[in-house]
Formats: structure tokens, C-alpha cells, sequence
């Protein structure tokens, strides 16, 4: 009998999770569970599809007409201009994995050369990841698209893991960006996290579970980290 | 419902197919922003998390064909959890100020009649429960109800709202077949 109680037990509590019904510490327990144990992570999965429908009950409402081309603008890879100069070059990016030192005072008088040409306001960060293992990654953080840009030569993680972006201001706990996104795509920010976004802030990348930690914080080794620096 | 029709949408979407992705907003937002109204009860903020719903969409649709999940479940639980997040981060700026607006009824039994697919099954499943109980699952996922609101809604102590839920939930589960 014990042992289909625990089974209950175990999906019940999956099911309160899914619902959100969790107070804080057994929520925060949830998810730890979640990132550790496999079973209990696809009993959150089930409930999730089992509950599901429910939305559809909900009435549709019409969303505003410019949110769409709000979204359109968020996952544009290049906002609707050409790729600018050295950022789009190959090259540019294979020499940036020679030398971080090299490669980030060429990248600043790059960007110097870019807002010259094309000015544009908010404050633009740009950090160099590294970390005890082999590989890099630059972060461009670009305010006119609240989106991210990046040059990684990191090594591909293992199938089912993601690399995950944290931000991390000093004496606070990392704050997760997203996951990095495949080569050459963007990632946006939310508007409730670009105020982290500047000069000084620890920019950290993670090995997660696939979609990114489930916890709300990291859980796996740390890959590479940085300071970002004002532009 | 066009389920098959939403899975192939994010195949194409996943390979970066703005036309897809387009259409997929078309077929699905207005019942996600419905979803987001209802769960955050602020038109302004459902706008904001129905953007980063589709934003996520776009980045993760190749997530979609590994997960075997329908695309419908897969799309309204991204929205969902987007929306409890928020929700818990209000909650705890303002503890004090958790009373949830109670005037916006949730769906009863009749709005369930409406659902389709798999949805007839939940439905039934769910007209198996005493009302009360059924209704309490159903605005615990689509308010977002918490078991304090909960019980001071059917008027039951906290402990005896949790212990309904739980057994709700597992006479949901076994109806349902696993």
C-alpha cells in the first residue's frame, strides 16, 4: 500500500506544482526535485499536458494590433538592417577566439567606429567570457533591440543540456537572461531585467537541463563568466 | 482543433519561418492573451508576457518536436508559467496585498462544455468531482488562485482546501488514465 501513497503522494504534489498552488519553500523544493530527479520531472510534464485544456476554456481575447510587430521586432536576427560591419565577419570571430585581449580592443573601437557611423542611445555593454575550460563566448548587449548578440567558440554541451545566461550584480544572487540561443540568433531581454544590464555587472554562463535551469537559479558547473564593460 | 495544423506551424517556425510564426500568432494568441487576462487580471501586463510568450516560442519551437507534447498544451503552458511567475513576484512585493479581484467570475461547468479534443475528456473528468471541488481545480489554473483564496472562497478552512485538491487531483488523474 505504501507505495502507491507515495506514488499519489508524489503526483498529487506534481500536480500542485503545476497549479502554482506551492507555498514558497515547498515550491523551492519542487523545483529542486525537479532538476534532480527525472521521475518527478515528468510527472510535472504530465500534469502540465493533463491540465492544458483548460486554458482552452478561457474566452480569446484580440490582442492589440502593434504587439505583433512589437514581437516582430524582438526576434528580427538584424532589426531590419543589414549585418554592420566587423560583428557579421567570420573572421573577425575566429581572431576574437586567438586572443580576448586582442579581440576586445579591437571590438571596442569597433563599436566606437559603429555608433559613429550609426548612433544610437541606452547604454551598450560588452563582455568577454571566459573560464577554466576550453573556449569563449562575447556577449553585445545592444539597448536600441534589448537584445543580446554574441561570438562563441564554446564547445557544444552534452545532448539535453543548455547553456544558460545569468546576470549577476555584486552581493546578489545570479538572475537567469535565458537561455543562449542557436549561433547567430539574438536573444531579447525582458523589459523587467534590461535595468541589470550595465557596466560592472557579472555576466555568467551555466550547463542546464535543456530549456534552462528549473529552479529559477543555476544548477549545473559554471562555463565561463565576466565583467561587462560600458561602451 | 488544429492541432496538426499548430505542430507543423512550429516544425517550420523552429527552421526560422517567419510566415509560420506568423500564422501561429494569428491561430493562437487572442486565446493566450485570454489565458494571460484572466490569470493576471491586468490588461497591460498580459500585453507584456503575450510578447515574451511569442518570443519564447520563436526561440524554443525546436523544443517542441522533442517534447512529444501537442502543440496547444506545450504553447499555453509556456504562457501559463510565464504568467505564475509573475504572479509570485507580485505576491511577494506585497504580501499584504494578495487579495485576488474576485469580481471576474471563472468559467463554470458550462464554459467547460464548450472545450474539444482533449479537452471533452477533462471536462468529464472533471463533471465526476462535486462542483465545488471541479471549480477549485479550474480557478487554481486559470485564476491562479492560491489555496488561501481558495478556501476563503468556498469557505472551508486552508488544510481542508489543500486535502480537497490533492484528492481532486488524483481522481482527475486515474479518470483520465495516467
Amino acid at each position: 500500500m505504501s507505495a502507491t501513497d507515495d506514488i499519489d503522494d508524489d503526483d498529487a504534489l506534481a500536480g500542485e506544482f503545476v497549479l502554482g498552488l506551492l507555498g514558497r519553500e515547498d515550491e523551492a523544493a519542487a523545483r529542486a526535485r525537479i532538476a534532480a530527479d527525472p521521475g518527478f520531472a515528468a510527472r510535472v510534464e504530465v500534469w502540465e499536458t493533463r491540465l492544458a485544456p483548460l486554458a482552452e476554456s478561457v474566452e480569446a481575447v484580440a490582442p492589440p494590433d502593434h504587439l505583433f510587430a512589437a514581437i516582430s521586432q524582438r526576434i528580427a536576427p538584424a532589426a531590419g538592417t543589414p549585418p554592420r560591419g566587423v560583428w557579421a565577419s567570420l573572421a573577425f570571430w575566429r581572431m576574437a577566439s586567438v586572443s580576448l585581449a586582442l579581440c576586445l580592443s579591437i571590438a571596442l573601437g569597433a563599436l566606437v567606429y559603429e555608433r559613429l557611423a550609426a548612433p544610437s542611445g541606452g547604454v551598450e555593454i560588452l563582455a568577454s567570457l571566459a573560464g577554466a575550460g576550453e573556449g569563449t563566448l562575447i556577449a553585445r548587449y545592444d539597448p536600441a533591440r534589448a537584445a543580446f548578440t554574441f561570438a562563441s567558440t564554446l564547445p557544444p554541451l552534452a545532448s539535453g543540456r543548455d547553456h544558460e545566461l545569468w546576470a549577476i550584480v555584486e552581493g546578489e544572487a545570479p538572475v537567469s537572461l535565458g537561455v543562449l540561443p542557436p549561433r547567430g540568433l539574438p536573444l531579447a531581454v525582458e523589459a523587467r531585467l534590461r535595468p541589470l544590464l550595465r557596466p560592472g555587472v557579472t555576466l555568467a554562463v551555466t550547463d542546464e537541463p535543456l530549456g534552462g535551469s528549473p529552479t529559477g537559479g543555476p544548477t549545473g558547473a559554471l562555463v565561463v563568466a565576466g565583467a561587462a564593460l560600458g561602451v | 482543433m488544429a492541432d496538426p495544423e499548430l505542430a507543423r506551424l512550429l516544425s517550420r517556425i523552429a527552421l526560422g519561418d517567419r510566415q509560420a510564426f506568423a500564422r501561429l500568432y494569428e491561430l493562437r494568441s487572442a486565446k493566450l492573451f485570454g489565458l494571460l487576462i484572466r490569470l493576471l487580471k491586468d490588461r497591460g501586463e498580459a500585453e507584456d508576457v503575450l510578447q515574451e510568450v511569442f518570443v519564447r516560442i520563436w526561440q524554443r519551437a525546436d523544443r517542441f518536436g522533442a517534447s512529444g507534447r501537442n502543440a496547444e498544451a506545450w504553447t499555453a503552458t509556456l504562457a501559463r508559467n510565464l504568467a505564475i511567475d509573475r504572479l509570485r513576484a507580485r505576491r511577494e512585493a506585497a504580501p499584504l496585498d494578495a487579495a485576488p479581484e474576485m469580481a471576474d467570475p471563472a468559467p463554470g461547468p458550462e464554459a467547460l462544455a464548450i472545450l474539444s479534443g482533449e479537452g471533452t475528456r477533462i471536462a468529464a473528468c472533471l463533471g465526476e468531482l462535486d462542483a465545488d471541488k471541479a471549480g477549485a481545480v479550474v480557478k487554481a489554473y486559470v485564476e491562479g488562485w492560491k489555496y488561501d483564496e481558495l478556501a476563503s472562497h468556498y469557505a472551508v478552512p486552508l488544510n481542508t482546501m489543500r486535502t480537497w485538491l490533492r484528492r481532486s487531483l488524483i481522481a482527475l488523474r486515474d479518470c483520465l488514465g495516467g
